[in-house]
């Protein structure tokens, strides 16, 4: 029996939808999820098109071992042209809505077009329903939630929605299901110019297992080595804050806007913090690690909010960034962007960016509407929030994303804005982690850490990597780019792998016992590259060069003040040499006819031609 | 005091939950001391403490798994085996690096 996938194709402008099946050799190129989405979007979608129009597509896909109880198997993927940045868009959410969106019979969604009055998706078991969906719009993420909850009376129910970021586009919107965010790069604004509030998946189907005793047997043998793991437990007690201490340390903690790499209040502010606050911790489908935590503030004005979480980045953007040291006021601001709908690295950046620019003098606290926005001060922080999810006052601008409210602000604000392609960077100075420059400067949707982040040279893992020398770091970078690749497109979450978890070998097996035929380790790697190359064409069709892998001026020119990595800066230029070389681009970029040809991109290659980048 | 002693930091960060974030704690040693012999003092101070939180459930053998830096640089165990401290050095101990 061959392997094939079953995508819904939905016309929200016509109310109309069918089903569509792609086959295998489709699966063994870009094996689901974010590849398969890469592949979708670069054939369908024209050049130029506005991210916010009727025109743009909002893809949410799953892999091949989503839903197949194999542990870590577990995200969706959106793909979209993302509003933000104008490149191709991925954002992954785990959770539970992947796999439960699989058991509808369907494997992924294309969402087109765009509804005239706001509505929301029912699939269940294969019958989709277009309902209306004006009583929930202008509601949170999770009344939203609740009340469809309420409305469909299925207890399997998933859900995914915005909230009121998403309903007014602004660019640093996300979806979230559960408490779970798709959440970089505005996707949730996509979702908003469609009039789509929400999308609720429910389904009983068994996902396709070619063979299954194989399959069952391997699985079993990764999970019996996870109580054997230290990484892994330390992981699971702990989940990602437990690396805040570490990176300041290292001295690559951005603070205050990148004028500094360690934080005075790290004391305040890491895990050990945030355990006397946990409630329990919370987990993802079949996952045997459960790395996330229910907390709950403690103390002062936010004392009894909870949320899940805050991750280590959502600890730096309303920590370090905004030069704020109450973990509390941390929980409260990681609760409201859940709410309203907002991405917590993009929203955190932004607001230490207007707080350098008030301290600057280039803000005053009239144009504030009042709020006294100086580094540190957390009540002006989580109002800012608020501001930036309705759009209110200075809100409305910083809800265009950092990059133009810079252009808007003027006056040398540009030269301290922290962005790549206009995606606002995360948690992590490159100043003293050379690869994780690269990654910045090249990352598919803009300024990101999260597509090939080098554990070795991030946090010291073993073998040893010198983090401030440049030498090789072209080819390592883009081994981990073309690893993280294939872990996306097939939905598997990127922790346990950085932690001894589970191999590309698992991997390839796990695949392979699914498909019904062997996969090798190296043909997943090849399908990475393949993947990154796709997206690397689709942005180069957009108008993206050379000149736009930059990075932000500060990490340039500015030597990094303390810590280890005193004194110094990103050696861009060079890094960028290397690192095209070993991807075989050309010195602007652009992949060469030789690597599409090899990876099977020859005409995909061949339909792009350069044009302007799109207004958006 | 004898001259001849070495004073050295070591930091331990979030290994001993509710005790130690950023605790130093000032060893005096002998010149030729290495850095795991170092870490060998801490962890028989600590054995207890270390044994109640360590996932590991053997602390004694705390360098295989986590993260060492001297003066914030990474060390690997090899280095740790070899690398002789000096006065004013600072050790620092973190958890296993995982996640991301
Ligand atoms: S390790 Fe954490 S994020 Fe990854 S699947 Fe498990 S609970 Fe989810």
């Amino acid at each position: 029996m061959p392997y094939f996938f079953s995508l819904l194709r939905v016309d929200l402008t016509q109310r109309k939808f069918r089903e569509e099946r792609i086959d295998e050799s489709m699966i063994l190129k870009f094996l689901g999820g974010r590849g398969l989405g890469a592949k979708i979007l670069f054939d369908e979608l024209e050049p130029t098109t506005d991210p916010l129009g009727a025109e743009n597509k909002l893809l949410f896909l799953t892999g091949p071992l989503i839903g197949t109880g194999a542990p870590w198997c577990v995200k969706y993927t959106v793909v979209t042209r993302s509003p933000l940045s104008g490149t191709i868009l991925m954002s992954l959410a785990g959770g539970f809505f992947g796999p439960r969106l699989r058991c509808t019979g369907y494997d992924g969604l294309i969402i087109e077009g765009r509804s005239e009055e706001s509505i929301y998706l029912w699939i269940d078991r294969g019958r989709v329903e277009f309902r209306k969906a004006s009583h929930l719009w202008g509601m949170t993420t999770e009344e939203c939630q609740e009340e469809i909850h309420e409305e469909l009376r299925e207890p399997r129910v998933q859900i995914a929605c915005i909230g009121p970021a998403g309903e007014r586009a602004v660019r640093l919107a996300c979806i979230i299901s559960g408490r779970r965010a798709a959440g970089r790069g505005g996707a949730g604004a996509v979702m908003g110019s469609k009039n789509l509030k929400a999308i609720a998946v429910n389904g009983t189907r068994k996902v396709p297992i070619l063979e299954p005793q194989g399959f069952k047997e391997l699985q079993m043998a990764i999970r019996k080595e996870v109580p054997k793991t230290d990484r892994l437990k330390v992981f699971g007690k702990y989940g990602t804050p437990k690396n805040l201490l570490l990176v300041n340390e290292r001295g690559i903690f951005p603070t205050r806007n990148f004028q500094g790499g360690m934080f005075e209040g790290i004391g305040q502010v890491n895990h050990t913090e945030q355990q006397r606050r946990v409630i329990r911790f919370v987990t993802c489908h079949a996952c045997p690690v459960a790395c996330g935590n229910l907390t709950r503030a403690a103390e002062g004005p936010y004392k009894g909010i909870t949320t899940e979480g805050p991750e280590y980045e959502t600890f730096w953007a309303f920590g370090a960034q905004c030069g704020n040291s109450s973990i509390d006021a941390i929980i409260a601001a990681d609760r409201l962007c859940d709410q309203l709908g907002l991405d917590t690295i993009s929203t955190g950046n932004s607001i230490g960016f207007a707080m350098e620019c008030m301290e600057r003098g280039l803000l005053k606290q009239e144009e504030l509407d009042g709020l006294d926005l100086r580094f540190g001060n957390h009540s002006a922080m989580v109002e800012m929030i608020r501001r930036i999810g309705y759009r209110e006052g200075i809100g409305d601008i910083l809800a265009e994303g950092v990059q133009r409210a810079a252009d808007r602000i003027g006056k040398g604000s540009q030269n301290f804005v922290m962005h790549v392609k206009g995606l606002e960077l995360p948690a992590y100075d490159p100043r003293g982690a050379k690869g994780m420059g690269i990654e910045y400067a090249t990352s598919p949707r803009g300024g990101c850490h999260e597509r090939g982040l080098i554990s070795r040279e991030t946090f010291g893992a073993a073998p040893y990597l010198d983090p401030l020398s440049i030498e090789g770091k072209g080819a390592v970078v883009k081994e981990a780019q073309d690893e993280t690749a294939v872990l996306d497109s097939l939905g598997v979450c990127v922790f346990p792998p950085h932690s001894d978890g589970m191999d590309i070998e698992d991997i390839a097996g796990l695949l392979s016992f699914v498909l019904g035929k062997s996969i090798t380790p190296e043909e997943l790697m090849e399908a990475g590259d393949r993947i990154w190359n796709l997206e690397r064409l689709f942005n180069t069709r957009e108008g993206f060069t050379r000149e736009d892998d930059a990075l932000p001026a500060r990490l340039l020119k500015e030597p990094m003040p303390e810590g280890p990595a005193k004194g110094h800066v990103v050696e861009l230029d060079q890094l960028l040499d290397d690192y095209y070389l070993t991807r075989q681009w050309d010195s602007n970029g652009i992949p060469t006819p030789e690597v599409l040809d090899k990876l099977g991109l020859a005409q995909e290659g061949r339909s792009v031609h350069l044009h302007g980048k799109g207004d958006c | 005091m004898s001259t001849s002693m070495a004073k050295v930091t070591v930091k331990f960060h979030g290994l001993i939950m509710d005790k130690d974030v950023g605790r130093a704690e000032e060893n005096e040693v002998t010149p030729g001391t290495t850095v795991r012999a170092v870490m060998e003092l801490f962890v028989r101070r600590h054995l207890a403490s270390l044994r109640e939180e360590s996932l590991s459930g053997d602390s004694g053998k705390l360098w295989e798994t986590h993260v060492v830096m001297l003066n914030g640089i990474g060390l690997v165990p090899e280095k740790q085996l070899t690398t002789e401290v000096k006065e004013g050095d600072n050790i620092s101990i973190f958890l296993p690096v995982s996640g991301g």
